[in-house]
């Protein structure tokens, strides 16, 4: 059985299982076909540079080398953090009682992009923790779904359609003095077009 | 260059300004087991000629690609595997990987249960925000408890101004939004109906404004939503 989603409030613990949502789920998708003149669909390909390799779904593949070609098994590889120092791996938070923290402030929430939305359906969940959900109020868990090298903040609310766990990025937005006029040179139109792709979402 | 993106205050004051993105810091990097640095690369394992089915194309029956492949090794590219791809064009193939010189698309729409619906010939939207145009000021203010437990916030676009007079707009509505402790609604269109798609082919996104200020600064910041947090197929 897959691992569920454990918090503690106080001294109550509450148990979810958690589910991916996303837009297909709700409003169906839309997706693009490249056909041909008979109509027969027809798939993305590779031409390298020189014209010289057709790359087809396969034909390549994705390693870790190093600055002398040498390849490195993805096992062998160790974390540093910017200073050089040693990164421990952070084991999935699924299954391992978490501390809730909050309620907090929603404007917390704002300072971060969700990158994920679970539905949190409850197995088993505290009086005292639905109570403070239906007053509207929001809590924060430390989260990783599965073992890497660190965690990110998930923000558990309620709404009337159930319990949502929204998983969080940090902004990092900077407040903006007179003098932080922007002179329009911040980015490239490719970069700002490739992050902007909004129809890569989910 | 930039993004911008230009709007109205409640006043009607148009301000144009600069859309930032959020930058993520990165919280390590791997290394070899030396120490020494290592980067991700894509490289060739084999090419469209020698794929099974070129191979059975090749060697005309399936026996034939057997005892060509215990002779010799057939499969291997020994002229590119290893390679790196490097700077690749994108291009439509056929099933037998001849290449497509003038491509057509469809739109498939599917239902939430994955069931097809509609079929047609693609036709990518017009981004409705652009900088000629000003978003207008809907005045629509939500609190900021029912938006974010309403919608996933799924991207955000931080405003700064692009001159004097944009700062004060700016800023002045970061003050007002930040005291009324509410966002507000941003569309595009006259009225601000319309979703924000913000280039051609782009995805449609309500737009909430949040605005906050400290000792002179403010932080205004758009975010988007393409998502509801609610179960369950599509409401009317």
């Amino acid at each position: 059985m897959a691992k569920g989603l454990i918090v503690k409030l106080g001294e109550h613990t509450s148990e979810f299982k958690i589910s991916r949502l996303s837009r297909d789920k709700i409003y169906g998708k839309k997706r693009s076909v490249v056909i041909d003149d008979m109509d027969q669909e027809c798939k993305a390909a590779l031409l390298t540079a020189d014209g010289d390799a057709l790359l087809v779904s396969g034909n390549t593949s994705s390693m870790m080398i190093d600055e002398d070609f040498n390849s490195i098994n993805r096992k062998a590889l160790r974390a540093v953090d910017p200073d050089g120092n040693p990164v421990d791996k952070v084991p999935s938070t699924l299954g391992v009682e978490q501390a809730l923290q909050g309620p907090i402030d929603p404007t917390r929430l704002l300072e971060h992009v969700t990158t994920a939305v679970y539905v949190l359906d409850p197995e088993e969940m505290a009086p005292e923790l639905l109570e403070a959900l239906e007053r509207g109020e929001i809590y924060e868990v430390p989260f990783a779904y599965r073992s890497g090298y660190g965690t990110n903040p998930l923000f558990i609310l309620k709404n009337e359609h159930g319990c949502f766990g929204l998983l969080g990025s940090p902004t990092n937005f900077q407040f903006c003095a007179p003098e932080d006029q922007d002179d329009g040179n911040a980015f490239e139109d490719d970069l700002m077009a490739d992050l902007l792709d909004f129809a890569e979402l989910f | 260059m930039a993004r911008y993106i230009t709007l109205k205050d409640p006043q009607e004051h148009p301000a144009e300004a600069t859309a930032w993105i959020p930058r993520q810091k990165a919280t390590h990097k791997m290394q070899g087991p030396s120490g020494q640095a290592v980067a991700s690369e894509r490289l060739i394992k084999s090419s469209s000629q020698h794929t099974t089915r070129a191979l059975l194309q090749k060697y005309g029956s399936v026996d034939a690609l057997t005892q060509a492949l215990i002779e010799s090794d057939p499969e291997i590219d020994f002229e590119r595997v290893g390679r790196k791809t490097g700077p690749s064009a994108r291009i439509w193939v056929r099933d037998d990987h001849t290449a497509l010189y003038a491509a057509r698309s469809l739109e498939i729409i599917e239902d939430p249960n994955g069931v097809e619906i509609d079929r047609r010939k693609a036709s990518p939207v017009a981004p409705t925000v652009l900088r000629e145009r000003p978003l207008p000021w809907t005045g629509q203010l939500l609190p900021i408890e029912t938006v974010v437990t309403r919608f996933a916030l799924v991207k955000k676009l931080q405003l700064r101004h692009s001159s004097p007079a944009a700062y004060n707009v700016l800023y002045e509505l970061a003050r007002q939004l930040h005291e009324t402790k509410r966002m507000a609604l941003v569309g595009a269109g006259d009225k601000g109906q319309e979703p924000l798609i913000m280039q051609r082919g782009g995805s449609p996104h309500r737009g909430f404004l949040e605005g906050r200020v400290k000792d002179g600064a403010y932080l205004l910041v758009l975010h988007l939503s393409n998502l509801e947090l609610r179960q369950g197929g599509p409401t009317s």
